[in-house]
């Protein structure tokens, strides 16, 4: 549940660099710090019982706690790069992706 | 104690210890680079790759939890077979661009990827720092598999000398791992990924002959367990828990940073992409093995006194060890075993040295020594490896059995 929070950083980092630098980070921080929550609310078992629209929905804890890191990351980014962009630090250029 | 199976299983181990310390001669390169000693030198072929990987991902804690998890829990334990085949996929498309970036910048882990693209030393910290927290538990894991089938060969002992044979083990472990780095565990997969295939296939032949036939075995399984139970009004049940499980495990297995430096290892692209296409081999085996929980069902091992000994000291982690000593003269267990405790070591000492080459580049070089030479980060990097696994063998004797499982 804690490895796949760097899911945005590393996998989709290597076909966009859309993505903010540090609303990335901030989605990590929220996406570790939600996972860890549920798992120790649910006694350390990998599942916990969404509600969603009156429906129960057990779901892995990683798998929920990744989609709140994305949407935090995604809306930072649309935030953070009209100001303050860091799109100019990348040292890899397309070609070395090939 | 069972004479036969541990002179087997110590000749096997001893014959892989003596393949670690060789295999820093193999392909031989100046083991003073970091990416020479963490990553073999990024030379290993498809076939190699195969079996690194294969050893790597489908650990001895996999072939322990797996069909204990059947054993106990029933058919949700499937989870583990399709979640190995989605990975697949993910490993084709994904990783060769991975590879390619990494290759052309000198990248050694994904937090150098991080580093390079975002220019975010504390986003590539936290990449780091997330590899290592969520490996260490994990390397605790494979020393469980290991202490399982010592302890079914009869070897156990009150305090300390009950420990010693996990210990030695451990040590040498350390100690190829240190002198041979990523080429240690590469050679000794072949051996482990050989041994665990003839048990597997064994196995599958022997022992539903044994007790009457596939019908017989799932005809022993409470219906509740053969299948996922139906969802009661409201909510999704096992089906959603099934489901997301599969999904998010596929999802991260590649980013744990010892399936990164399997990847890295590779020659090139076209080996990972081949790779995708021939190592889901392994899935089928874990299809077939998974098998072994219903098996152990059937077989009514808690019958037989001596092994429901075994499932009093680990759980259901004792369904696999305990079906093998039922089933098979003592001979072949020694093989069986032996096949179980080197699975652990590959991947130990692939996580050890994925944590080892984090801990080096992201945080020593990045935060303590910017200005190191590459023979002191290789050197850190020696050391950090026999330092993680100090930590794993301190993790498992200080905390019980029972919590390990869950972290």
């Amino acid at each position: 549940m804690w490895i796949i929070q760097t899911l945005p950083s590393v996998l989709l980092a290597l076909y966009t660099r859309w993505l903010n630098g540090w609303a990335l980070l901030i989605g990590w921080a929220c996406g570790f710090g939600l996972g860890t929550w549920m798992t120790a609310s649910v006694g350390f078992a990998p599942i916990y019982p969404l509600h969603i629209l009156g429906t129960v929905v057990p779901c892995y804890i990683a798998l929920a706690a990744l989609v709140v890191n994305l949407v935090v990351t995604v809306v930072l980014s649309l935030v953070l790069n009209t100001f303050a962009s860091d799109r100019d630090r990348d040292v890899t250029v397309a070609e070395d992706y090939a | 104690m069972n004479t036969t199976a541990l002179t087997v299983f110590i000749l096997l181990f001893a014959f892989v210890t003596a393949i670690g310390f060789g295999a820093g001669r193999w392909r031989r390169g100046d083991l003073s680079q970091l990416h020479e000693w963490g990553l073999g030198g990024r030379r290993f072929g498809t076939w190699v790759t195969w079996f690194l990987l294969g050893g790597d991902l489908y650990t001895a804690y996999t072939f322990i939890a797996v069909p204990a998890l059947l054993f106990g829990a029933g058919a949700i334990g499937f989870f583990a077979v399709p979640y190995t085949i989605m990975v697949y996929p993910i490993l084709y498309l994904v990783f060769p661009r991975l590879w390619a970036v990494c290759h052309k910048h000198g990248y050694v882990t994904a937090a150098d990827f991080v580093r390079g693209r975002f220019g975010n030393r504390w986003l590539a910290l936290a990449v780091g720092l997330t590899g290592i927290l969520a490996t260490m538990p994990y390397i605790a894991l494979q020393l469980v598999g290991m202490q399982v089938v010592i302890g079914a060969m009869g070897l156990q002992g009150a305090g300390l000398a009950g420990e010693l044979p996990l210990i030695i083990a451990f040590v040498i472990l350390a100690a190829f791992t240190y002198t041979s780095g990523l080429r240690a565990p590469a050679m000794i997969a072949v051996v482990k990924d050989l041994l665990i295939y003839i048990a597997v296939i064994a196995a599958i032949i022997v022992i539903p002959a044994q007790l009457g036939g596939f019908g017989k075995i799932f005809a022993a399984i409470p219906p509740a367990k053969l299948l996922l139970p139906h969802p009661p009004a409201g909510s999704l049940g096992a089906f959603s828990a099934y489901a997301t499980l599969a999904f998010g495990s596929a999802c991260a297995l590649f980013l744990y940073p010892h399936s990164i430096t399997g990847v890295l290892g590779a020659s090139g692209t076209r080996v990972i992409r081949r790779n995708a296409a021939i190592l889901p081999a392994y899935s089928l085996m874990l299809g077939l093995l998974s098998l072994l929980g219903f098996m152990a069902v059937a077989a009514g091992l808690m019958k037989n006194p001596a092994i429901a000994a075994g499932f009093k000291t680990y759980a259901n982690n004792f369904a696999v060890p305990g079906l093998f000593l039922a089933s098979f003269p003592s001979w072949f267990v020694g093989v069986a075993f032996a096949a179980i405790a080197i699975g652990a070591l590959v991947p130990a000492a692939i996580m050890s040295i994925a944590t080892a080459n984090i801990y080096t580049r992201n945080i020593y070089r990045e935060f303590i020594n910017p200005n190191c030479t590459d023979a002191q980060e290789s050197g850190m990097a020696k050391l950090a490896s026999l330092v993680v696994k100090a930590g794993a063998l301190v993790f498992i004797f200080a905390l019980p059995l029972k919590f390990a499982l869950y972290l």
